[in-house]
């Protein structure tokens, strides 16, 4: 029998996903992804790079710095400019704040179709709302903030707010304790989530899945640590990994990544260099013959820009190395590594954290 | 000889009539449940909308699974051609009365996306009641886009 | 396996495929890129995988260059014990795009290499299923990403 689980649902997000069912196991999942394609790789041929913003940050919205910061620094390296030491920092903390976000986010839709508790997705609605303030306060807006330009960042961080964002973080991390003993320790979630969609460490190399997914068999592959950019080799933070590779551990490895989050952000505030925050480039600006591939990790992966130029003020050509559609193949694949019943689909889907409009484009 | 212009002498049925609509359209007006829909990329924002700090449930908005009994199709985001064909299903399956919010820049006039090949208005598949710029609106502003169409609603009853 | 650096990569790729490499460069620090000829891409593609420990794959593209009437394909490849990225490029005709495809060698390129047919028109044979992935299964508009295809403000539905 097949399952078509569609676009208008209250669990499936924008995506139509086909599942193949003989009873109550799993033949096949096929994701019937494109519902959000915009085309952004054909936009960014036309527009210059610091218009290019606009458009790739709109595509993951609760993670936007990660995403634009791969961007800027592709056009920085072809332009053979470094940002000031200042910027790198604020750069830092503002990644690592949207990767919390992302992080609550994910974790409070797949609390949700693990066993329908909105109680936690809307915890994590409220506990987003502080950070959310932080953002308005330093950038203007409070999500797609427009912030990174090649050359720095588009304002100086008030420093008024460091004792306001300490603050923030002391009552967050409150709220993780609070996740911890409501949400991790639950039998029922421990139920619907240990021991299913257990996915290998060689199969997570094969199949090529991303970020917490991929750290969650334990491979410790992270940009950060192995390409370090920005202000990450001056902070102090370790990699996360689990060794069970099923759907809980996958989920657990979130919940760590933002303690660790909170470690970095902490340590960035504190250790904040003066000086300027911008080197002016102007977007008229030529951009020399040449390329440049950079990588940056995101909530969700590893995001890979390749901008390609041949001398004029907009690039030839731009590559979106998307983690989501990595993490939707693997999701593809489960029922052929591990047997998968129809209870289990949206545990697993949603442990991956997919979010499609990345996989779009 | 019956005079045309002289105006009617108000009846016990035209008073019952005043009555039943206010009440009517108090009740349509607190009880919008728009379906479980979302297009495009402000769809956090709505989540904050529907969340605690800006509660959209105080004025009776209910998302609901179901679109045959929905109220109201809300286009969160952009809209490209592939989900324009299921909205534009979405929208023949649902019952009267019905009504259509445009939420974001994207489906109003394609947003940033202006020159791309695969995205299309909202109001070119649909009719659309209520339009909310914005990218992404403030929760103040979607709540003021419902506002309006409470008060639309209240009206064309 | 001791640590390899870039050069070292380089020269063991280079003395095994000594005439069907055409460009190889370390472009900067962790990150090489060697440009071979499409006949022999399935060849080199496994030496890199079983040789060279380049087991993720990340992405394919192509980029139209249209005034020199070729496509060139760009697969992005990781090593993940050495933590370098290549990418490995062929260049075909633009007339009669078709390239052997490397989905015996590393299964990850099923749905990029379906998307690069879908938005070039490039024909990977030997892929078991290359349909439509991002764009509307009624899509008659040719291939998106060619540089013949000229975006317009707006168009109808």
């Amino acid at each position: 029998m097949r399952i078509s689980w569609g676009p208008q649902h209250p669990m499936s997000g924008q995506v139509r996903i086909l599942i193949d069912t003989d009873g109550e196991r799993v033949l096949n999942i096929i994701p019937d992804i494109g519902f959000t394609h915009r085309g952004i790789e054909k936009i960014l041929e036309n527009r210059n790079v610091v218009q290019g913003i606009v458009p790739i940050e709109r595509m993951v919205m609760v993670d936007t710095a990660n995403i634009a910061l791969s961007y800027v620094r592709a056009a920085e390296e072809i332009l053979g400019i470094e940002p000031p030491k200042r910027a790198q920092y604020i750069r830092v903390i503002l990644c690592e704040v949207c990767r919390i976000l992302s992080h609550l986010y994910g974790f409070g839709l797949a609390a949700e179709a693990c066993g329908g508790y909105p109680a936690v997705f809307l915890w994590t609605t409220a506990d987003r709302e502080p950070f959310l303030d932080l953002m308005e306060r330093i950038t203007g807006t409070r999500w797609s903030y427009s912030f990174f330009v090649p050359g720095g960042v588009y304002a100086d961080f008030p420093d008024k707010i460091k004792e306001k964002f300490l603050a923030t973080l002391d009552y967050f991390e409150q709220r993780l304790e609070a996740y911890r003993r409501a949400w991790f320790e639950n039998k029922i979630f421990e139920a619907r989530a240990k021991n299913v969609g257990i996915l290998k460490p060689e199969d997570a190399l094969r199949l090529g899945a991303a970020g917490p997914n991929l750290r969650g068999s334990g491979v410790a592959l992270d940009v950060r640590k192995d390409e370090p950019y920005e202000a990450y080799d001056e902070i102090d933070f370790k990699v996360v990994t689990r060794p069970e590779g099923d759907s809980y551990a996958r989920l657990m490895i979130r919940y760590l990544e933002m303690v660790e989050s909170v470690k970095i952000l902490r340590q960035a505030i504190e250790n904040m260099p003066s000086g300027p925050y911008r080197k002016f480039v102007s977007p008229l600006r030529r951009l020399p013959k040449g390329e440049a591939y950079t990588r940056v990790e995101t909530a969700r992966g590893e995001i890979g820009v390749h901008m390609i130029s041949d001398g004029g003020t907009k690039p030839y050509r731009v590559k979106i190395v998307s983690p989501t559609l990595r993490n939707l193949y693997v999701v593809s694949q489960m029922p052929k590594i591990s047997e998968v019943l129809l209870a289990d689909v949206p545990v697993i889907l949603y442990s991956f954290d997919p979010w499609y409009l990345d996989a779009d484009r | 000889m019956l005079d045309k212009n002289r105006t009617k002498r108000t009846t016990v049925w035209d008073v019952f009539n005043q009555v039943y609509k206010k009440i009517i359209g108090w009740g349509r007006k607190y009880s919008l449940w728009p379906a479980h829909f979302i297009t495009g990329c402000c769809c956090p924002e709505f989540m904050q909308v529907a969340g605690p700090r800006y509660d959209m449930e105080r004025f009776g908005i209910l998302p609901l699974p179901s679109i045959r009994q929905a109220d109201v199709l809300v286009i969160i985001g952009v809209l490209t051609r592939k989900m324009a064909r299921r909205v534009k299903m979405l929208w023949e399956q649902m019952a009267e009365p019905k009504y259509a919010m445009a939420i974001g820049a994207c489906p109003i006039d394609k947003g940033p996306f202006y020159d791309s090949y695969s995205v299309v208005r909202a109001d070119e598949i649909i009719p659309v009641d209520v339009y909310v710029p914005g990218c992404p609106p403030r929760p103040e502003a979607m709540i003021q886009g419902f506002m309006i169409l409470q008060r639309k609603v209240e009206e064309g009853v | 396996m001791v640590e390899a650096t870039e050069s070292k990569i380089l020269e063991t790729i280079k003395s095994n495929f000594l005439q069907d490499i055409e460009e190889a460069e370390v472009l900067r620090p962790k990150r090489i890129s060697i440009t071979v000829k499409s006949e022999k891409i399935v060849d080199v593609a496994r030496f890199l995988k079983e040789k060279l420990n380049f087991d993720y794959l990340l992405s394919v593209s192509a980029v139209d260059y249209i005034k020199e009437n070729r496509f060139q394909i760009i697969y992005y490849v990781l090593s993940s014990k050495n933590k370098i990225v290549l990418l490995l490029r062929t260049n075909i005709p633009r007339d009669k795009p078709s390239v052997p495809s490397l989905i015996s060698v590393w299964e990850a390129v099923d749905y990029h290499e379906r998307e690069t047919w879908e938005m070039f028109g490039i024909v990977f044979e030997g892929h078991p299923n290359l349909t439509r992935l991002l764009l509307p299964e009624d899509w008659e508009g040719g291939h998106p990403l060619r540089k013949d295809f000229k975006l317009s403000s707006s168009e109808g539905v």
